[in-house]
């Protein structure tokens, strides 16, 4: 009984039922040539994998960041998000209409890690030991020391708050070729980035108003403060206290 | 990162597969900065386009999908040729280049590049994406059957290319 190339490709492939394997099997145990050329297969196909495969490890261009992050284009709706619409039912809504992005940013905060970042002492984020996002050189610094409005470089910080679980938490932007914007909280002596979105053209301005965050970046402090944002006083001492 | 339970949105499974889009995409236009071009004009249709993802479906498929219309439509307008050599003729350079007896191979990227667009597809969207017949046929917008004898085409022009050693084709 003579196997296919295409049966021989699909045995390969992992998609031939029990029975075709068994077939496929026995065929190769008896035909030295067929079983050259299923080698010849694997290793075409495990070539192809290793061409292809350094691209995973690529950083990702804070271009696609952002694209995969921005709100959607006027008119169109975006009820495809879950969590959206029930934030809306809720009516739990402090800053504004439906956050499109909040899933996207806080995938896109999993989907970072260090492979996704360059590994640039100057760059404003990079990965710790654990992949996990945090703030260095000028926002590092911007979240430590700057008060709401001001910053270091390209960061700006923006509005502090305490979350759900009492730390202290700083929206920021990045003025950069691509604008980012996103929340970063203080956790054992460490600014980590939680959210990162990337920032309408438009927030250029990068005015400190609730209002120049991009929607993903607003759902997702809206889902975490606790209480309101520090007023001016509650903001300076904890810049005084170290945010400790 | 592999993710077992449905993305919550289109945006979600965008953000998740932003590596695995750009190494499709890189399959199919070679530059990176070209493929990078692709990449952000498939997520901008994807999130467009989000209500029309039936949350039954495969979102994967959906997405490299999305990609490779997108590339499709990127070479109609430019009206670029694809480059595609014979197998026959491809074999004679490679052996004209083994006068140093150094036989130079094409690389994986070069012999990709010169597969027609459709088995190109195919073999990058299995072999390498790693998704399954069904699948990748689902994302090329195919009958299975079609699927496979692109793929088999592929593979078979690949060999040629790249200096298969197994002699005869069946």
């Amino acid at each position: 009984m003579s196997i296919t190339t295409e049966q021989l490709h699909a045995y390969l492939d992992g998609e031939l039922g029990p029975d075709d394997v068994a077939r496929v099997e026995a065929a190769l145990a008896a035909d030295a040539q067929l079983a050259r050329e299923l080698d010849a297969q694997r290793r075409l196909r495990d070539e192809l994998r290793a061409a292809f495969a350094p691209v995973l490890d690529e950083p990702v261009p804070a271009r696609l960041l952002a694209a995969a992050t921005a709100a959607p284009k006027a008119g169109a709706t975006n009820v495809a998000d879950l969590a959206a619409r029930r934030a809306v039912k809720s009516g739990a809504r402090r800053f504004w209409a439906p956050g499109f992005g909040m899933a996207a940013a806080l995938a896109l905060g999993v989907v970072l890690g260090p492979r996704l970042l360059p590994a640039d002492g100057d760059a404003p984020i990079g990965a710790d030991e654990g992949g996990r996002l945090v703030a260095q050189a000028d926002l590092a610094r911007a979240l430590q020391a700057s008060p709401g409005g001001r910053g270091v470089g390209a960061a700006t910080v923006g509005f502090s708050f305490r979350d759900g679980d009492g730390r202290y938490c700083r929206s920021f932007t990045l003025r950069q070729a691509t604008p980012m914007a996103g929340v970063s909280c203080r956790e054992a002596d460490a600014w980590r980035v939680d959210v990162i979105a990337g920032a309408d053209a438009s927030d250029a301005e990068l005015r400190m108003a609730s209002s120049a965050l991009p929607d993903a970046v607003l759902s997702v402090i809206d889902a975490r403060i606790d209480g309101e944002p520090l007023d001016a006083e509650a903001e300076a001492q904890a810049l005084r206290d170290g945010w400790r | 990162m592999t993710d077992s339970t449905a993305p919550a949105s289109v945006a979600e499974a965008v953000c998740a597969m932003l590596p695995r889009l750009r190494r499709f995409a890189r399959s199919l236009a070679g530059q990176p900065h070209d493929a990078d071009d692709l990449v952000q004009s498939a997520i901008e249709r994807a999130l467009a386009r989000a209500e029309q993802w039936q949350r039954d479906r495969p979102v994967e498929a959906w997405l490299y999908g999305i990609v490779r219309n997108a590339w499709i439509d990127e070479q109609r307008s430019r009206q670029r040729q694809q480059p595609f050599e014979a197998p026959a003729e491809a074999a004679e350079m490679v052996g004209e280049a083994s006068i140093d007896r150094h036989v130079e191979r094409l690389s994986v990227a070069a012999a990709m590049a010169r597969l027609p667009e459709e088995q190109r597809s195919a073999v990058s969207l299995v072999l390498v994406e790693g998704l399954s017949y069904a699948e990748a046929a689902e994302a090329m917008g195919v009958p299975i059957g079609t699927l496979t004898s692109r793929l088999a085409r592929g593979r078979q022009t690949l060999q040629t290319l790249l200096g298969g050693d197994t002699g005869a084709s069946r």
